[in-house]
């Protein structure tokens, strides 16, 4: 007797097979139904908007989205991108050097990274909550550090220009996205790095057992992460032109919507690169399209909400199909 | 207009003399307990500022709590002074239901109580400022400064916190006074930045993008008035051509802003060292059982490139306010609006 796939089995195939095509086709869909609402949506200038604010949720994007595929969260982005900012326009101001305002930024990402990756891995302490800590320590921290807001005593050009500046008539915020985007792209579908992150989350015992520094690979990728959620708060900070103790709230939250609604599973071992980035620029493009046609802006954050549960619902779905795919 | 001044000067140092002295003979109470909501707002750790000299000029030991955004803390914080004895307890509520059981406890152990902040039921004072007359009187600086600068057309992008009344009340009182001085002034944009910088860049950024044909950028606080002066910065627009009114003075961005003289222009200062400052003055009326207003207003002004450092003065980081010139300020004796 012949095993026939039902409906639902065929979509879920689909949606396993064709998970960037299906996002893309929903990224145009959104497009054109918002362009026919508005069509300034669909200018070169709102085009630019759209990718330079997506820029920094894409490039702590990139992050996420190892960590995830390892099996691991961070819940502390949007904290350290508060702290990296403050720091970073407190050093520059002290110092008058961009370049050390940015590598000690940069440093407390990396800093950070470390201190989430042992605290995971030496002490045990699972990602979700040994982050949530985190994040409370990097808030207060922010605070104890800087009660105010440190304003720009600078006047850098070198500094106004990492958010604000072009490149021919390319914003540097999506330069820079697109280099780290094309760097890590390698990394994850090209190296050995890359193929061991998939095997650490998709079976951790079996990595182990095959000579995966499993812990190692756990600390460094920890380290890229919050090293990269720390280039998104330079560039916050060069926008804002202020370090402000309280940005990147609900930064954390905006960036795993749109990496899971991209295709990375919460359960590990699955996730892409090029489903980040669309996850990423159509949960924007929501964002955007609500303020673009006047709507109540209040629904942005019901709207973020719904598209959250639809991608946690696919990731189950293709979850539960790939462990029984049913073939005509 | 020397004369002037020189009359205001001295009618100035009178009121401070004849209140101080006032004071100097009233009864003081020996501890006065505050439990704040969010300390680490700007806006408060300069209010705190004000409670704390004002204290310190009278003698008074001032405990503070911070409820840190926790009703349930701020109750239990609200409990602990009332069992350690202090003579009166100021509250700024974290929510005013919440802040009720609070105001009821007080009365029923004849503990003088202030509001600051927001009015809460069954209260005997509220010290605040009023958000509506701040906005109006921001609105009409603004409003002159278009009129002379900027061709008399009036274009307004305003950045919100619809979730907050008192912000409401700031943009709508902003509204209604530009259009004292420009009665055809069009609302092109109002949003919701959330009272954050990096928010209101945002939204501000993506409102400029629908229609960037706006010249007033108007923020219910700093933060979102600075957040859209950064977006429009972003798109590239003219900012010889737009001018931005902030609200509140929380902090020293204002005054940075100023000192660059650049677009931003108008700032309605809500004062809240002054804010401190009346919370201890009131505190020895309560405890003196005067007769205290419902709702004691405390200063605004909309203050300009070119006035607010008759009101503050800025060295390094540490900003110092001028008491003489801010308790010579008038002030409303009820709010227009609530």
């Amino acid at each position: 007797m012949a095993i026939t796939a039902t409906r639902g089995q065929t979509f879920t195939r689909a949606l396993i097979l064709f998970n960037e095509i299906i996002l893309v086709l929903v990224l145009v869909l959104l497009s054109i139904l918002i362009s026919i609402g508005n069509p300034k949506f669909i200018s070169l200038a709102n085009i630019l908007n759209i990718l330079r604010d997506s820029s920094m949720a894409v490039i702590a994007g990139i992050g996420m989205t190892m960590l995830l595929i390892t099996g691991e969260v961070d819940l502390s982005i949007g904290s350290l991108v508060a702290f990296v900012g403050v720091v970073t326009m407190d050093i520059i101001n002290k110092t008058q050097s961009t370049a050390l305002g940015v590598l000690a930024g940069l440093a407390l990402g990396a800093l950070t990274g470390l201190a989430n990756g042992l605290v995971r891995t030496k002490l045990k302490v699972n990602s979700l909550i040994g982050t949530i800590a985190m994040m409370m320590i990097l808030r207060g921290g922010v605070y104890l550090y800087r009660i105010a807001a440190v304003q720009n005593y600078h006047q850098k050009e070198a500094f106004f220009r990492i958010g604000n500046g072009y490149f021919g008539f390319l914003p540097i915020p999506i330069l820079l996205m697109a280099v780290l985007y094309l760097v890590f792209l390698l990394v994850i579908n090209k190296s050995l790095a890359g193929r061991y992150l998939y095997a650490t989350g998709g079976n951790p015992t079996a990595a182990r057992i095959s000579g995966i520094n499993v812990d190692r690979l756990k600390i460094l990728t920890f380290i890229a992460s919050s090293t990269l959620a720390a280039v998104a708060g330079v560039i916050l900070v060069s926008r804002m032109n202020s370090g402000q103790p309280n940005s990147g709230q609900g930064f954390e939250l905006e960036v795993i919507s749109g990496v899971i609604l991209g295709g990375t599973s919460l359960g590990g071992g699955e996730g892409t690169l090029i489903g980040t980035l669309i996850g990423v620029i159509i949960m924007r493009i929501i964002n955007n399209g609500i303020i673009i046609l006047g709507w109540n802006q209040d629904l942005q954050i019901v709207v973020s909400g719904f598209v959250l549960i639809a991608a946690v619902y696919l990731d189950n779905r293709r979850k539960n199909a790939r462990s029984k795919i049913i073939t005509i | 207009m020397r004369k002037r001044l020189t009359i205001l000067i001295v009618v100035a140092l009178l009121v401070v003399f004849t209140t101080t002295l006032a004071f100097a003979q009233a009864k003081k109470p020996k501890r006065v307990g505050w439990v704040g909501n969010y300390m680490m707002h700007e806006w408060y750790q300069s209010l705190q500022k004000g409670m704390k000299a004002r204290a310190a000029d009278l003698g008074i030991e001032l405990e503070i709590a911070d409820a840190n955004l926790d009703m349930a803390k701020q109750v239990s914080f609200a409990e602990d002074f009332m069992a350690k004895g202090v003579d009166v307890l100021i509250i700024s509520p974290v929510q005013t239901e919440g802040a009720e059981a609070i105001v009821k406890k007080a009365k029923a152990e004849g503990l003088p109580l202030i509001i600051e902040a927001s009015a809460v039921k069954g209260m005997t004072t509220l010290v605040a400022i009023c958000d509506y007359d701040c906005g109006f009187k921001g609105g009409v600086e603004t409003g002159k400064y278009v009129k002379a600068k900027l061709g008399g057309k009036a274009r307004i992008l305003a950045v919100d916190l619809p979730m907050l009344r008192p912000c409401i009340l700031r943009v709508d009182g902003f509204y209604d006074g530009i259009r004292t001085i420009i009665p055809d002034a069009v609302m092109v944009h109002r949003i919701d930045g959330q009272g954050l910088k990096d928010k209101a860049l945002q939204v501000a950024t993506d409102a400029l993008t629908k229609d960037s044909n706006v010249n007033v950028l108007y923020g219910c606080n700093d933060d979102s008035a600075l957040g859209a002066l950064q977006a429009y910065k972003a798109a590239g627009l003219d900012t010889k051509k737009v001018v931005v009114c902030g609200t509140g003075g929380e902090g020293n961005a204002f005054i940075k802003a100023m000192q660059e003289g650049g677009p931003y222009q108008v700032e309605a200062a809500m004062f809240p060292e002054a804010v401190g400052y009346e919370c201890i003055n009131m505190a020895v009326k309560l405890f003196n059982n005067e007769t205290v207003p419902e709702h004691w207003v405390t200063p605004t002004f909309a203050l300009t490139q070119s006035t607010w450092n008759k009101y503050y003065t800025l060295k390094g980081e540490v900003r110092t306010i001028n008491w003489t010139a801010v308790n010579a300020l008038k002030r409303e004796s009820k709010c227009s609006k609530n």
